[in-house]
């Protein structure tokens, strides 16, 4: 049995001796936006000429530390100071080598930006560079920075302290205490403080508790919890461990989408890693406390993500959501008590153990605490995930982090929280980043996926795409949903091929209201992308329904009226 | 050979609940689909009725109840792939090979389908041909990728 400050102990000299101060140290960005562009074989290749040229270099992995734009990414550290440098495709690494390896410099045309406050070599610090300034790294601390598949360099960069403080010296009350004190509220879109609902299992009176982390990131778009998963997965388990502790939980489950392999494989060598030291299982860390974590991977289905379906899928029954009350905290997993949380939200309670609720909540606006990752895509120079302050200007994001459209186009719309939000419009980039502000637009600021899109798009297409995706996804348990996503794909398809009539419109509005009465928020929130559409673009259905045209000229259409052209 | 495989594979899993799915990727990585004769045995190791077991198998599109086809083209059906041009590159996909997007090819040769947004918008859009992953694709391009795929 491993006591916490051996492991501590052993974790340091491992990172010490990793970072080395003899040696250099490469790191090739192995996220799966790495592998996707390049990143294995460009670790093949650095291998290669290391070995060939008998180099004494360490070569090793990393994560992602969000510039996915910029994969396949090498960071080189060496005298303690650590260079990224992007676009490390394979035909680019001799280069590299030669530059860094041999000459003994920095390839600074290559070079994204240096670790720490101050130049070095003539490069600027990446905290300084327009993708970093805005950003509070917290959560993301360790990402592209330790070897995800090693947890020695979680452990010595601060890994497991919180959980070891929490069950040394911390009542499961306290813990929940700091969490309420926090202001933590969920992260996989539905906004509610997670300290309250831990207290809903604490108060639970059957046993045994069940805690599952929902790592489903089922939204298109979204990939917060990908870039956790894959670059610090400790860090989760270490959030879930937590919150077991705090309720009283002896399981937990993580429920993760099939579409994350790399996520799973990191996850089970952290799982193995973390039960061979005993921060998982029987008796952890020597302190008697006692909880098994397994994984368990879905299959493809989206409304998995949402918490009742993903409950009957862990209990082998088609994962079709059912009607709350009664919420799994009362009967969750095989019936018993059950909390479930996000992949963030557990990602955050080392953070406010660690240094306690007051210091998290002094981060954030009155209403919305802490940080919050988002990933950022579509039709934006930077494609990538960023970790800010709640409250931050959503323009920020887009023009500093994301370098704005890059296309010449302008921005015409933003689509912030998967399919079962909506789309803003470009005067909305001055709305801060916290759920309160997004609610009155009608759209849901959701679990981080901003999608930029500009105006050589079409919306009603585009919404027509996200009604195909509700309606392939409905689990067809209510008659409303099934029918009623059904309905939305006919119009819209109808209206895309100029088809539409005036009435059409109010259709749209009046089966939003039916559609409120589905079993779950998958048929309750469908509509949203049709309704925000139809209140903040107006003039793009006006167009394809009365002009026949579709002005961005993505329908079968005309892209200027008949009428007018003629 | 499969049989033997799919037997002592069961025998781990004997009586036990929250596996199901699971066993259903396990299975299907050993037979590449899961058979109906695979379904009477999982329910028989679980103590599930057969009706029950399929029910759950069918809810899932990444679980198969056929054969799988020889070669499989995906193509990702998320914002950033659609606003980057996904749907010119579909088109060129189904004029190269003659399938239509969600079909197989009749002797089962060939598929096509779209899959969901892996998180990797930044290559977008890509295609993949039997979980080769192809970023940044364009519609002259496709000819050349599945081409190559052809021939393996
Ligand atoms: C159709 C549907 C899909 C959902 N998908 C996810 C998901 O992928 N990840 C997630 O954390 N929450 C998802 N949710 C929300 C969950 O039901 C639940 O609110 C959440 O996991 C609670 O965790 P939190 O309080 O930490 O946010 C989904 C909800 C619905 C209706
Ligand atoms: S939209 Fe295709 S990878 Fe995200």
């Amino acid at each position: 049995m491993s006591t916490f400050e051996g492991l501590k102990t052993d974790g340091e000299a491992a990172w010490r001796n990793y970072m080395g101060d003899t040696k250099p140290l490469l790191q090739v960005g192995m996220g799966s936006c790495g592998v996707a562009a390049g990143a294995e074989e460009a670790l093949a290749v650095l291998r290669r000429e290391v070995t060939a040229r008998n180099i004494p270099a360490t070569v090793s992995i990393t994560g992602c530390n969000g510039m996915c734009f910029a994969e396949p990414l090498v960071m080189v550290t060496r005298e303690g100071r650590t260079v990224t440098y992007g676009e490390m495709t394979p035909e680019r690494i001799p280069a590299l080598v030669e530059e860094v390896l041999v000459r003994g410099g920095v390839w600074a045309e290559a070079a994204l930006g240096v670790s720490g406050e101050e130049e070095w070599q003539g490069i600027r610090p990446l905290a300084e560079t327009e993708f970093f300034r805005l950003q509070e790294r917290r959560l993301m601390a360790r990402c592209g920075v330790i070897d995800p598949e090693n947890i020695e360099h979680n452990i010595a960069l601060g890994g497991y302290a919180a959980l070891h403080k929490a069950l040394s010296g911390m009542t499961p009350e306290t813990v929940i205490q700091e969490m309420n004190q926090s202001g933590l509220a969920g992260r996989g879109g539905a906004n509610f403080p997670c300290g309250r609902k831990w207290d809903f299992l604490r108060q639970a009176k059957a046993t045994p508790k069940y805690m599952i982390c929902n790592a489903d990131e089922g939204d298109p778009g979204a990939f917060v919890n990908r870039i956790l998963l894959e670059s610090d997965p400790h860090l989760v388990i270490e959030g879930i461990l937590i919150g077991a502790y705090a309720t009283g939980a002896e399981a937990a489950y993580i429920y993760l989408r099939e579409e994350y392999p790399l996520a799973a494989r990191r996850l089970r060598i952290a799982l193995e890693q973390a039960r061979a030291r005993g921060l998982v299982g029987d008796n952890i860390l020597g302190l008697g406390f006692k909880c098994n974590l397994e994984l368990v991977v879905g299959a493809g289905s989206y409304v998995c993500g949402e918490e009742t379906g993903l409950i009957s899928s862990i209990q082998d029954s088609r994962g079709m959501p059912r009607i709350r009350p009664p919420f799994p905290a009362q009967a969750g997993v095989f019936g018993k008590p059950t909390n479930v949380n996000n992949v963030e939200t557990y990602a955050n309670a080392p953070l406010i153990i660690a240094h306690g609720g007051q210091w998290y909540a002094s981060m954030g606006t009155e209403r919305a605490r802490g940080t919050k990752m988002f990933s950022i895509s579509g039709h934006i120079v930077r494609t990538g995930v960023v970790e800010v302050p709640l409250g931050t200007p959503l323009r920020r994001i887009f023009e500093e982090a994301g370098g704005g459209v890059g296309n010449g186009r302008p921005l015409k719309a933003i689509q912030s929280g998967g399919p079962l939000s909506g789309f803003l419009t470009a005067r909305h980039l001055d709305l801060p980043l916290e759920p309160q502000a997004f609610a009155p637009e009608g759209v849901l600021m959701g679990s981080g996926g901003l999608v930029f899109v500009d105006e050589g798009a079409c919306l009603v297409d585009m919404v027509l795409r996200y009604l195909t995706f509700a309606q392939d996804e409905s689990c067809a348990r209510c008659t409303t949903c099934r029918i009623g996503t059904q309905r939305y794909v006919d119009i819209l398809e109808r209206i895309t091929q100029g088809k539409g009539r005036p009435q059409d419109l109010d259709t749209f509005r009046w089966l939003e209201g039916v559609m409120r009465n589905g079993n779950c928020a998958h048929g309750q929130a469908s509509p949203t992308a049709v309704i925000s559409t139809l209140r903040h673009f107006p003039e793009e259905y006006e167009a394809h329904i009365r002009e026949k045209c579709c002005p961005a000229g993505v329908c079968p259409l005309p892209a200027a009226s008949p009428a007018l052209t003629r | 050979m499969v049989q033997e495989k799919l037997d002592d594979l069961l025998k781990e899993y004997r009586g036990k609940r929250g596996v199901l799915l699971e066993v259903f990727h396990r299975v299907q990585e050993i037979q590449g689909y899961i058979s109906p004769q695979a379904v009477e045995a999982i329910a028989t190791a679980l103590g599930m009725s057969p009706a029950h077991v399929y029910g759950a198998l069918t809810f899932y599109s990444e679980l198969r109840t056929t054969p799988p086809p020889e070669r499989s083209i995906g193509l990702c059906g998320g914002p950033a792939c659609y606003l980057r041009g996904a749907e010119k590159v579909r088109q060129a996909i189904e004029g190269h090979i003659g399938v239509a997007m969600g079909q197989a090819s009749p002797d089962n040769k060939t598929e096509v389908k779209w899959v969901q947004c892996p998180g990797i918008c930044h290559v977008a859009p890509f295609l993949t041909v039997d979980g080769k992953i192809h970023g940044k694709v364009t519609p002259e391009v496709v000819p050349q990728i599945l081409g190559e795929g052809k021939e393996r």
